[in-house]
């Protein structure tokens, strides 16, 4: 079965096209499938607590899995203990585990 | 996982120090050679700038450090690390970069740290031969 | 059968080479290598849809490219070649394209569609 990692690289405040990759996502999590966003770069702006952005809510709600590259986090002051709901830290070996499946179509934005 | 039969395909087109994509790359191609994954780099555009050898570190003159105190590498160096660490020894994975003959041709970066010259025809034996590919665009 | 969806997002990149778009170019020639590829256009390169396209203006220092980019042409060459070329429409509506400009070959698909296409598709590459 196809599970699909989405690594969001971009602030979702500045680009439209990660809210459209998002929504992608979303859809893909409605129609039961199996979804990982990795947020990794200025993605990171998305994760924190206070961060307004309603499809990454949508996307925990929906039973996507959230996750948030540890580096990121640290490179811009972001605690861990003051994440958004359903947000887990990872990193790069996570990553490199979803892609060593076969089965993963990874999508990088 | 360590299995060697795992091989990834990363296409990369950025240069180094204008965006975040070089480093996650980079940092994503060692984390899947150490754990004995092969890695395919298909080095496009800018991206063949990364292993270009005449870079040169440099001071900084803001703060007033030599060269020698500053001891930063420059991106060559890291992919030079990388080309040692994928040489498929102890259990780690083989690295194939391949620079695009093109690209670099139209930047005058012959001379590179690691990898070899190829063109299209090469990722695409590298996506018939992959357990998964990342294409990392820039943007 | 691997199947490629390549998703073109970025666009105009500076016409310096005949080449612009890079990523249109690179799917040619895995296309003529033989991969099964689509394309998706989505957000400014849904622009790449429109017909008539010109570059030919550009000079420096008196200085012209010989080949100028023709985005046109190059898609065209690529639906031509058997490569299905989607475009979002709500994306190229909010971009004021209107539908009697762009090439007859472009397939038109609405946002909420995409979500399909990646579930045909057995790689997605986001260009």
């Amino acid at each position: 079965m196809s599970q699909y990692l989405f690594i969001e690289s971009q602030d979702p405040f500045e680009d439209k096209g990660a809210e459209a990759y998002l929504a992608t996502a979303l859809e893909l999590s409605k129609r039961n499938e199996s979804v990982t966003v990795f947020f990794v770069e200025n993605g990171a702006h998305a994760v924190r607590n206070g961060a307004q952005v309603p499809i990454r809510d949508a996307l925990h709600s929906a039973g996507a899995r959230l996750k948030v590259d540890g580096f990121a986090l640290r490179e811009r002051g972001i605690k861990a203990d003051g994440l958004a709901a359903g947000i887990e830290v990872g990193g790069v070996d996570d990553m490199v585990d979803l892609l060593a499946s076969p089965d993963t179509k990874a999508i990088w934005h | 996982m360590a299995d060697n039969a795992t091989t990834l395909t990363i296409a990369i087109m950025d240069p180094p120090y204008e965006t975040a994509r070089v480093t996650t790359a980079l940092r994503l191609i060692e984390a899947a050679l150490r754990k004995g994954i092969n890695v395919n780099v298909f080095a496009y555009e800018g991206a063949v700038s990364l292993g270009f050898t005449e870079q040169q570190p440099h001071a900084n003159p803001v703060k007033g450090t030599s060269v020698e105190e500053e001891g930063h590498p420059t991106p060559k160096d890291w992919v030079a690390a990388l080309g040692e660490l994928g040489n498929g020894r102890d259990g780690k994975g083989k690295l194939d970069w391949v620079n695009c003959g093109l690209c670099v041709d139209e930047r005058g970066m012959q001379n590179q740290a690691t990898g070899r010259r190829g063109g299209p025809q090469h990722l695409y034996e590298f996506l018939q031969n992959t357990t998964n590919v990342l294409v990392i665009a820039t943007r | 059968m691997t199947t490629i969806l390549n998703i073109v997002e970025r666009a105009y990149q500076g016409t310096l080479e005949e080449q612009d778009d890079q990523a249109l170019w690179l799917i040619h020639a895995l296309k003529n290598a033989g991969a099964a590829q689509s394309v998706l256009l989505r957000g400014p390169a849904t622009g790449y849809a429109v017909r008539e396209q010109l570059a030919d203006s550009l000079e420096i220092g008196g200085v012209k490219p010989g080949n100028p980019s023709r985005i046109d042409q190059d898609l065209q060459r690529l639906i031509e070649a058997g490569v299905k070329v989607w475009a979002i429409r709500e994306d190229a509506k909010e971009r004021g394209i209107a539908p009697e400009d762009t090439l007859a070959g472009i397939q038109w698909v609405d946002r909420a569609e995409v979500a399909g296409l990646f579930q045909e598709a057995t790689r997605i590459f986001a260009w």
